[in-house]
């Protein structure tokens, strides 16, 4: 019996302008797993989780979640998918003119007529469950860039929804708030039995919850397997990656001429 | 912080300096009067030879006091004389053999009405015809008298 | 040959910016209605938008009618006409000044602030956080800012006018010893309320649907980074500087050109 994946990516293609932002990208989520999307900076990891949203649509290709058609979805239909799909951003992206308890509510009041009460409880649930219910009435510019990131995935996970798509979620955090993010992906995916799937750059981290790995870089997918796979790979992009080797496929220098002329050379 | 009701407040107070600076420009700045509601108010009607540059809205006064409008104009088709109907205030009581002229404000300035009152008892009334009217001054006409007579 | 290519390139850059902002523009302003709290949202705009403007309205008003009062009397004195300085002064302002200056001043403070507002919610990925939490951002955040510029500029612009005919009056009356009588009863002989009053509202009206769909517009399509905000806001200022003498010029010549 075959399980049918949750979210399947099939010869996508992507450009934006004139520069192909990627190509031809397939792969497979299953239930439950906690996926690695990886890769150096600029490849469009970013712009992936967008075409998995429905924020953007690709040239050519599909994205299937639950079996339906991601690219061919109506606003309407977008919206009911998105109920069920949560994003954390970069940036936590919290709405600067509500406090941490509006903005946890905010889904809650939009998605359903639940009354204020049952909400004041889901809220603080959520709030209880990322560490944060004391922090419930403050503004988010009070907040620590951790502190900021938390009550957004409590945002997230405010309707408990099916999959959670992380956009570099532990970019730029100090070493115990990463603890703190990587244990709270964890718990959450396996308490609420949700799918994760996450876009980052941080290697170590990422491949100490991930169940399963994508590596792209220059629009294609260069390596996947689970991260013991990937780190024992022999794959010289994967293994530069993985092992954060200066340079190999990924050059160090920039393309320039000849060293030796330009130094000698009489006229600047 | 910005509470509801510092703003619900704030915009309270912006929306009613807007009204009353809409109330200030339309009665003190333009003269907006009630002369313009039909119950205040009567109207006569002059026949003139020649209004000049008459338009409707100017003034009628009497003695240089506002007291009414003109309201409309038009050419008689019979007599081809201008048709003018004016517009007075509900309490300006003048004698029925009152003259309207058209005068000239200031050297450069609008065409009004001014009416002279006469020396009857009984006074105008809704839909009366002044009887004594006297045309615009004319400047090329004017010119020409002067030079005509100065040829005699 | 370049030139004209580029020119071409050029131009229908333009109109294909132009379209699309139409096209936002009745997409925030007309789309069904989905959102509950309308007032609450609208009077929040009318408070940022309109009240935080008022300081700069009114004391920008007040020194326009003055300096009005003060440079019409000494031109006047010179053609004997110092009685006229009340339907000067009036005429100005309800006619172009009030209208026009109010509207830059709008531009700029009103104007400038709401795209950076908007530029920032893009560049912190607001937006598209209202987007996934199945928000439309062109309802939510967009529409309510262009309801409030639409309505607010007439409003602020009627009390420039207010104002700045006192500053006159103060100047003209109070200082330079001009009639009272005279001064009111020129003014009100002369300005006539559905010529000049209403044809000024409507001049704010416009201006102000312009200035704000601008603003609002560039927020929208700034470039997400730190600069691209302050790029968008200087872009917000120049083009609806233009825009407002421009369309200023275009409703003179319909509303008093035939006069």
């Amino acid at each position: 019996m075959t399980i049918d994946p949750i979210l399947e990516i099939n010869h996508l293609t992507y450009a934006r302008g004139e520069r192909v932002i990627f190509e031809d990208i397939s792969l497979k989520v299953t239930r439950g797993q906690i996926i690695g999307v990886m890769g150096p900076s600029g490849t469009g990891k970013t712009t992936l989780l967008r075409l998995i949203a429905g924020l953007l649509r690709p040239q050519t290709g599909s994205v299937k979640v639950n079996g339906a058609e991601v690219t061919q979805m109506s606003s309407r239909e977008l919206y009911i998918m998105r109920k069920d799909m949560s994003m954390l951003f970069q940036s936590g992206a919290l709405f600067t003119g509500l406090n941490v308890y509006d903005n946890v509510a905010f889904p809650l009041r939009e998605h359903t007529r639940l009354p204020e009460n049952i909400i004041r409880d889901i809220v603080l649930m959520k709030l209880q469950a990322v560490g944060l219910r004391g922090a419930a009435y403050l503004q988010p510019r009070e907040l620590s860039g951790g502190m900021n990131r938390r009550v957004a995935l409590a945002r997230s996970i405010a309707l408990d929804p099916a999959i959670i798509l992380y956009d570099e979620p532990f970019t730029g955090q100090d070493p115990m708030t990463m603890g703190v993010l990587i244990n709270l992906i964890k718990l959450l995916n396996h308490a609420l039995g949700m799918t994760s799937i996450i876009v980052s750059h941080d290697v170590q981290e990422t491949a100490s919850i991930a169940d399963y790995i994508y590596l792209l870089s220059g629009g294609h997918i260069v390596g996947e397997g689970t991260p013991d796979e990937l780190f024992n790979s022999t794959v010289p992009q994967v293994k530069q990656f993985m092992q954060g080797l200066p340079d190999g496929p990924v050059p160090f220098h920039y393309p320039a001429g000849d060293y030796q002329q330009a130094l000698l050379a009489e006229n600047v | 912080m910005l509470n509801r009701r510092m703003i619900e407040v704030t915009v309270g107070f912006l929306m009613l300096l807007g009204i009353v600076s809409f109330v200030v420009l339309a009665f003190q700045v333009s003269g907006l009067r009630t002369v313009y509601s039909s119950e205040k108010g009567y109207q006569v009607t002059a026949y003139f030879d020649n209004i000049g540059g008459l338009k409707t809205k100017a003034r009628v006064t009497v003695a240089g006091v506002s007291v009414g409008k003109v309201m409309s104009i038009q050419l008689d088709p019979k007599t081809y004389q201008a048709k003018v109907v004016l517009f007075l205030d509900s309490d300006l009581v003048v004698p029925d053999d009152s003259a309207a002229s058209i005068l000239t404000a200031g050297l450069l300035g609008d065409n009004y009405i001014s009416l002279e009152p006469g020396a009857e008892e009984t006074s105008l009334k809704n839909g009366d015809i002044i009887q004594e009217t006297h045309s615009a001054m004319i400047l090329e006409r004017l010119i020409g008298q002067f030079l005509f007579n100065k040829d005699k | 040959m370049n030139a004209i290519q580029s020119l071409g390139r050029a131009t229908l850059n333009w109109l294909e910016t132009f379209g699309y902002s139409t096209l936002f523009l009745f997409a925030s302003m007309f789309g069904r209605p989905r959102f509950k709290n309308v007032w609450t949202l609208l009077s929040t705009q009318f408070y940022s938008v309109g009240v935080l403007s008022l300081v700069i309205i009114l004391c920008s008003g007040f020194f326009v009618g003055m300096v009005l009062g003060l440079q019409g009397y000494t031109t006047l004195t010179k053609f004997g006409a110092s009685q006229a300085i009340g339907q000067l002064v009036a005429l100005s302002l309800v006619r172009e000044l009030g209208p026009v200056v109010g509207a830059l001043l709008f531009a700029g403070r009103a104007g400038s602030a709401l795209t950076a507002e908007i530029a920032l919610m893009k560049t912190t990925e607001q937006l598209d956080s209202l987007r996934m939490l199945g928000v439309d951002p062109l309802r939510r955040v967009i529409a309510p800012r262009l309801w409030a510029g639409f309505i607010i500029l007439p409003i602020l612009v009627l009390i420039f006018n207010a104002v700045a005919i006192f500053g006159g009056y103060l100047v003209a009356v109070e200082w330079l010893n001009v009639d009272a009588g005279a001064f009111w009863g020129n003014m009100q002989a002369s300005v006539d309320f559905s010529d000049d009053i209403v044809n000024g509202i409507i001049k704010s009206i416009v201006f102000g649907l312009l200035v704000t769909w601008i603003a609002v517009f560039q927020g929208y399509t700034a470039v997400p980074t730190a600069e691209g905000i302050g790029f968008a806001t200087t872009r917000t200022v120049v083009y609806s500087s233009l825009v407002i003498l421009g369309a200023d010029f275009v409703l003179t010549a319909v509303m008093f050109g035939g006069v």
